[in-house]
């Protein structure tokens, strides 16, 4: 059950807030934990037991770990294997036994069957969660919780099961237990807002741009040029944006009405002058998990030499890519992003300093553009003749795409991707997003609201084109 | 102000509780959607497929085409692409220049872009001419009617990128032609009305509507009766205007197009005519037994009592594939009958069609065996 469904928005999600409200407030945790494994039995029931099982073996060994002092190392890493064991079988087995079945077959050695393994949805945000959980209370960051309920909670919670943020535990471990400080009219309202305006994001811009995405990457080679090239991996890079983004918005609004501040995960990243820079801005709670969690562990900044630094540069990329999918496409998006941020750090960030700041974001915006076409293209010589016909001056009787609504949405998207590089840009960010309101700006936002979701639900109902990109990550 | 905020809150969570209530108990009466709309039918619970999330697919899919309010979402979307983005939703439909909407293949039939080519009329009209010969040998009437079109009517308003040099290979252009060599009985409409184009008081053909107006169909309806009168040398009860009333804003018939694309609004044309008439009353008349094996533009011929009021029996066979009024009681379909009872039984044959459906004239009607013997 995706958010921008009419059985999430009129039957789920109303049903939940009525109950959420009325219940006391010692049941309020239990509404949400019921809720969210309802939620998640629904998109993956064959794997509601496996999850709640191994989360409740996982809260035990940690629940041991706080209180001992002689195995506690053990305790972690058995934690951690877990988790990551669990991570890696379902994620990764089907790309690992296709790989030696390759390796094999160029030897002429006989293949062996395998059945593909089942991916459960949202892994790799809830395994990552589950992580923080663990390493957390084993640095000792925050006391573990007592019940295996808030424990489920923190993990299962619906708003960010399934595609984020990645909300790490000592962010809202106090909130699970007491979040009355949150839980006011005028603060589920901005929840309201923020639910709003992600849902418009993901069905009115990503939806329309991603309609006109597919039809391009489905033309036959021979039919793409230049232009249409480039037209393609721009309103791909609006649609992934529009989609993630507008998820984490409604994902953020939602635990707002329930009295939780998760992490914001973007920060106009196109706007970004550095490969350095747009990741601090990208999947933010992604980057934040890999520096605190990877990057640190690995040596991080403090290492001895240079080259050992861009090791754990490439090993961070290397492993943020796998993790979006087990497909060399990621891997290899992964590690393009490594290297600029190599790059950044040898002579990168120096060579652009010289050539101002708007330059600076079209280069930057470039460089994760060709990122894009291996992250939306699975087979590798297909994005390189993709990258091949944007560089180079090839010209088809194939016509740009004429829906006006694609334009038009396409201009909008990119407005808005790069408005922050003005000051009117910033200022308009600040009232949208995080400016308190007085009672008539509330009633003008929450009319827009009804709007923008009148305006999504009706495009929505009339369209069946609605896919989530990061669900399958 | 607390107040105020849970007041906005209750809302939200009340308007967005409408559409499920609005699923179960339509209190809110909206204007249904035009047009096939396939939705997904209430699926049954199985545990198998609750394990393999078809269960949960089917559920999604129903909730998302029965939802409360579905019809007015999907009149907001619809008007959007159209007032916005120039845009129509409904398949098929193409926004030409000042908003005059037509269909594709009118545009198609006007360009000459379905054209089955001249060797194909010709065998055609050859098969035509040896059906009317052996109905004129049986004192029956053929009467090959084209129906007007809006590609001809308004092929200045097409889009730019549908405006093409005319061309005569068109199939409207080449049976015209080609029949008009022959004996056979050619009443063409399409000339007609473009020759009413520009002294004609009233709209002939809306901008909204892919056929000819309710006023348009009127005129035909007096023509086609009078026609036969003349072909037959037989008096047929005519129509008798009564009165006519004037309207800026078009009956649903009148923007059929518009009616299709299910939008939100209604759109002023003017000047409308609607004319009211009687029927002359049949004794002392004659009503020949006709079948009208026609495309959608006799329908509202059919609907002014054309069949029972000026002919009798035959019917209207719909794309010669239903039969009209018999279908309204019970399925009846061409190929139930037997042709040549039906040919025998009958006086007169009218085929119509518009310039988009020339391709398939008669809709295999001239490919009955008892037509393809006389080709020996």
């Amino acid at each position: 059950m995706v958010f921008s469904s009419s059985l999430f928005l009129f039957l789920f999600l109303p049903i939940f807030l009525i109950i959420y409200f009325i219940v006391p407030k010692k049941f309020k945790n239990y509404t949400i934990l019921i809720a969210s494994i309802f939620f998640y039995a629904w998109g993956a029931p064959k794997f509601i037991i496996l999850v709640l099982s191994s989360l409740s073996i996982n809260f035990f060994i940690v629940k041991l770990l706080s209180k001992t002092t002689s195995y506690k190392k053990s305790l972690t890493v058995l934690s951690i294997l877990i988790n990551i064991g669990l991570l890696i079988y379902f994620k990764y087995a089907n790309f690992f036994i296709e790989n030696v079945q390759t390796i094999l077959k160029s030897f002429n050695i006989e293949s062996f069957s395998w059945v593909n393994v089942a991916l459960p949805i949202g892994i790799s945000f809830f395994t990552f969660q589950s992580l923080t959980y663990t390493i957390d209370v084993y640095r000792k960051v925050h006391a573990p919780l007592q019940k295996l309920s808030d424990y489920l909670l923190y993990i299962l919670m619906f708003p960010q099961l399934i595609a984020g943020p990645i909300v790490r535990f000592n962010t809202i471990a106090d909130d699970i237990l007491d979040r009355k400080k949150n839980e006011t009219s005028e603060k589920r309202l901005y929840g309201i807002y923020r639910f709003t305006i992600g849902l418009a994001k993901k069905i009115l811009i990503a939806n329309v741009l991603g309609e006109q995405v597919d039809a391009i990457y489905a033309l036959p080679n021979i039919e793409i040029n230049t232009m249409l090239s480039w037209v393609a991996i721009i309103a791909y890079s609006f649609q992934i944006y529009f989609d993630f983004s507008g998820y984490s918005d409604m994902a953020i609004g939602l635990g707002k009405l329930m009295g939780f501040n998760f992490p914001e995960n973007f920060n106009n990243p196109y706007a970004s002058q550095s490969i350095t820079e747009f990741w601090r801005r990208w999947h933010i709670t992604l980057g934040e998990w890999m520096k605190d969690y990877l990057y640190i562990p690995l040596g991080g900044n403090r290492v001895n030499s240079k080259n050992r630094l861009y090791l754990n540069l490439l090993i961070v990329f290397f492993l943020s890519g796998l993790w979006h999918g087990a497909s060399w496409n990621f891997v290899i998006w992964g590690l393009w992003h490594g290297i600029f941020l190599i790059f950044d750090r040898l002579f990168l960030v120096k060579t652009l300093s010289k050539i101002g700041k708007y330059p600076r974001v079209i280069f930057n915006y470039i460089v994760v553009l060709v990122g894009w076409v291996f992250f939306r293209i699975e087979e590798f010589s297909q994005s390189l003749f993709y990258i091949r016909t944007m560089f180079i001056c090839k010209k088809t009787d194939n016509e740009f795409p004429t829906s006006s609504q694609f334009w038009v949405t396409l201009i909008f998207a990119a407005l808005v991707s790069f408005i922050t590089l003005s000051k009117i840009g910033l200022k308009t960010e600040q009232i949208v997003y995080y400016k308190k309101l007085n009672k008539y700006q509330h009633i003008i936002f929450f009319l827009i609201s009804i709007l923008m979701l009148a305006l999504s639900v009706s495009y929505l109902s009339g369209s069946g084109f609605n896919p989530f990109i990061y669900f399958r990550f | 102000m607390k107040k105020l905020y849970t007041t906005i809150l209750i809302l939200f969570v009340i308007v967005i509780s409408i559409p499920f209530l609005q699923m179960h108990t339509e209190i809110i009466n909206l204007k249904p959607l035009k047009g096939a709309i396939t939705k997904t039918k209430k699926p049954t619970f199985h545990f198998n497929n609750w394990l393999n999330i078809k269960y949960q697919d089917s559920v999604e899919n129903y909730v998302k085409d029965h939802i409360g309010c579905y019809s007015l979402f999907i009149r907001i979307r619809n008007q959007i692409s159209y007032s916005i983005f120039n845009e129509a939703k409904a398949r098929d439909v193409v926004i030409g220049i000042n908003n005059y909407l037509f269909e594709k293949n009118y545009i198609d039939a006007y360009n000459g872009d379905d054209f089955i080519g001249e060797d194909s009329i010709k065998a055609r009209v050859k098969r035509i001419v040896s059906i009317d010969n052996y109905l004129k040998s049986k004192n029956k009437t053929l009467i090959i009617c084209f129906a007007a079109g809006k590609g001809s009517y308004y092929p200045d308003y097409f889009p730019d990128k549908d405006k093409k040099k005319a061309t005569d290979r068109t199939n409207y252009k080449q049976y015209v032609k080609a029949l008009s060599k022959t004996n056979v009985n050619l009443l063409d409409l399409n000339r007609w009305f473009l020759q009413m184009k520009d002294t004609s008081k009233f709209i002939l053909f809306p901008k909204y509507s892919i056929h000819w107006s309710y006023y348009g169909e009127f005129l035909v309806t007096d023509s086609l009766v009078r026609y036969v009168e003349h072909l037959r040398n037989e008096d047929l009860p005519n129509i008798e205007l009564k009165s006519y009333e004037i309207w800026d804003k078009p009956k649903p018939t009148d923007q059929d197009i518009v009616e299709g694309m299910n939008l939100l609004f209604r759109y002023k044309e003017k000047p409308f005519c609607y004319p009211k008439y009687i029927w002359q009353n049949s004794v002392g008349k004659t009503k020949p037994k006709t079948i009208v094996v026609s495309d959608s533009f006799y329908w509202q011929i059919f609907n002014n009592q054309t069949n029972t009021k000026a002919f009798s029996l035959g019917g209207f066979w719909y794309y010669n594939y239903k039969i009209y009024p018999d279908s309204y009681k019970k399925p009846t379909r061409v190929y139930h009958k037997n042709i040549v009872e039906e040919i025998e039984n009958n006086d007169i044959f009218i085929i119509m069609a518009t310039e988009a459906n020339l391709k398939s004239l008669g809709w295999g009607f001239l490919d009955n065996d008892i037509f393809k013997e006389l080709d020996n």
